[in-house]
């Protein structure tokens, strides 16, 4: 298991989307990675995590990290949100090497919104998702960025 | 198991009944104007109902027995069930379970839901009591919903060539069953070119392809075969009723179907000795086109992929393969949560009795209801019903 690095600094206005959920860096070359459960006993993996296995009688999780890039599998571009959201934004399923029956929701930023294609390679990235607006918070978590190639 | 029939069928007109739109209501007077519609409807005294049965969405506690009260009702088993959009064909489940096994003879069975102002609650505190930390999904998209709808409609575009337009035919051609319904909240036809240039609200899905927000209820009255002819010629049957609810990967990786939808149609075409060939019409679960698209292929209306054919060919029309969404379905005829499940069943007893009017199918003899709501585990629904029903 790598060591996985739950604290981050957050500001006085911001706050975490999941404890436990995101691996951040913890030096300048290292990359963000979503934090799955794998079963102990069967294998299955599952994001977020169960505390439980929904596929056998396992009951021990542990803890793995996800890669860090994947594939836009599925995308739409939402135009009306719930307030505290950006609009337009671009909303995907990203699907990772890992198991091809993880489907991961989350939004793709860094990219203009007649660039995003299905198949399109993307990295896990942490930014701000949306205001809380009942505890006035911007919310850190996880979202994809296009693969850029230098 | 005893058959169970359908004697009474009644539901209020479906739109919003805020004083502006239509007259102000509460939520248990349209209750009531739905259960006195089906019970006379039935020709049966309120007093004979032995159980009441409520799928709700948006009221205090105790819905049912706050809409039956007032019409003399009460003092007799009563329940309420949340499940998402599925709420009221989960209650006529429980109700048809309980007549099926024995426990009771005669039940009635309600859905209702006012959204445009619930009582006990503003609408204000209950979104806000939803959005951050519950779900995980939800916090991400901010628009989950409506979003996953259109996620499934790129994965159906992509994986099959499905196109915009056809996605978009889907609503004109409910809201063409809409304009002859009396019940519908919008009783007017649109155009292809209406739909598609109305404005987007996650694409591809334009905002007349996403069901309004509705007030409504809906009403039937359930009996034993027994009961049921001592009070009709035309009792309708309702052979078997199957629940699923979707599970964690239960999509396998794909967006594009539903598993959930595709294991209840399966158990209930089984159970009941019926294929889809044999269906005369069908109301689906559609809250969005996209919904409406995979459903044709869940329950094997069509093949896999062909959904977007069987629409240019008009095969879901009058006159066509099969009627789906008769009634102008959620897109036309509205969407009161709770309600739906209850007023599917209203259209397609009132549709096998012939009872339909403009938009009568012709020798309807077998009709489908196709009920799905919420978020459970993963991407597929928290519940989803298939209900046969036959003449
Ligand atoms: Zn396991």
């Amino acid at each position: 298991m790598d060591k996985i690095t739950k604290n981050i600094q957050l500001e006085e206005d911001q706050m975490l989307l999941r404890e436990g959920i995101i691996n951040f860096p913890s030096s300048p070359g290292e990359k963000p990675q979503l934090i799955a459960g794998q079963c102990e006993a069967c294998g299955d993996i599952a994001f977020p995590k169960k505390i439980w296995c929904g596929k056998c009688d396992g009951k021990v999780m542990k803890d793995i990290l996800l890669s860090n890039r994947g594939k836009l599998y599925a995308y739409t571009v939402v135009r009306q949100a719930v307030p505290g959201y950006e609009v337009p934004n671009i909303l995907g399923v990203v699907k990772v090497p890992e198991d091809d029956e993880l489907l991961i929701m989350a939004q793709i930023r860094e990219c203009d919104l007649k660039d995003v294609f299905n198949g399109m390679e993307v990295e896990t990235i942490i930014t701000e998702l949306y205001t809380d607006f009942l505890r006035n918070k911007k919310v850190i978590g996880y979202a994809f960025k296009p693969v850029t190639v230098n | 198991m005893r058959d169970v029939y359908i004697i009474g069928a009644g539901m209020t007109r479906f739109g919003l009944y805020d004083g502006r739109h239509l007259p102000y209501k509460t939520i248990y007077e349209l209750g009531a104007e739905a259960c006195m519609a089906a019970l006379d409807h039935a020709g049966i005294s309120h007093r004979k109902i032995e159980a009441a049965f409520c799928g709700n969405g948006s009221a205090p506690p105790n819905c049912c027995q706050n809409i039956t009260a007032p019409i003399g009702i009460s003092g007799i088993p009563a329940f309420n069930h949340e499940n998402g959009c599925a709420a009221g064909s989960c209650a006529l489940k429980h109700g048809w379970e309980t007549i099926a096994n024995g426990m009771y003879d005669v039940a009635l069975v309600i859905g209702a839901d006012k959204w445009s102002r619930p009582p006990g609650m503003s609408q204000m505190t209950k979104l806000l009591a939803v959005p951050y930390g519950m779900n995980l999904n939800q916090d991400v998209a901010g628009a989950f919903g409506t979003a996953l709808l259109a996620l499934i409609a790129n994965a159906h575009m992509n994986e099959y060539g499905t196109t915009k337009e056809q996605l978009a035919k889907i609503s004109v051609k409910n809201k063409r069953n809409g304009a002859m319904n009396p019940y519908a909240q919008f009783q007017k036809e649109v155009t292809l070119e209406e739909v598609l240039n109305s404005r987007m609200i996650s694409d591809p899905l334009t905002l007349l392809q996403c069901c309004p927000q509705s007030d409504g209820a809906a009403a039937v009255v359930i009996c034993t075969g027994d009961i049921a002819r001592q009070y009709t010629t035309k009792p309708v049957k309702i052979p078997f009723i199957t629940e699923s609810a979707g599970k964690y990967k239960g999509m396998e990786g794909s967006l594009s179907q539903f598993k959930c939808f595709q294991r209840a149609s399966k158990m209930a075409y089984e159970a009941c000795g019926i294929g889809p060939e044999d269906l005369d019409l069908v109301e689906v679960h559609d809250d969005f086109t996209s919904l409406e698209l995979v459903a044709y292929e869940d329950l094997n209306l069509c093949p896999q992929g062909e959904g977007g054919r069987f629409i240019d060919e008009g095969l879901f029309d009058f006159g066509g393969k099969c009627v789906v969404s008769p009634s102008g379905g959620l897109l036309a005829k509205g969407h009161p949560i709770g309600a739906t499940g209850v007023a599917q069943l209203v259209e397609i007893a009132w549709q096998l009795r012939g009872e339909c009017g403009k938009r009568q199918v012709e020798g309807a003899k077998v009709g489908l209801a196709h009920n799905g709501g919420g978020v459970g585990d993963g991407y597929e629904p928290g519940a989803v019903t298939v209900t046969i029903a036959t003449i």
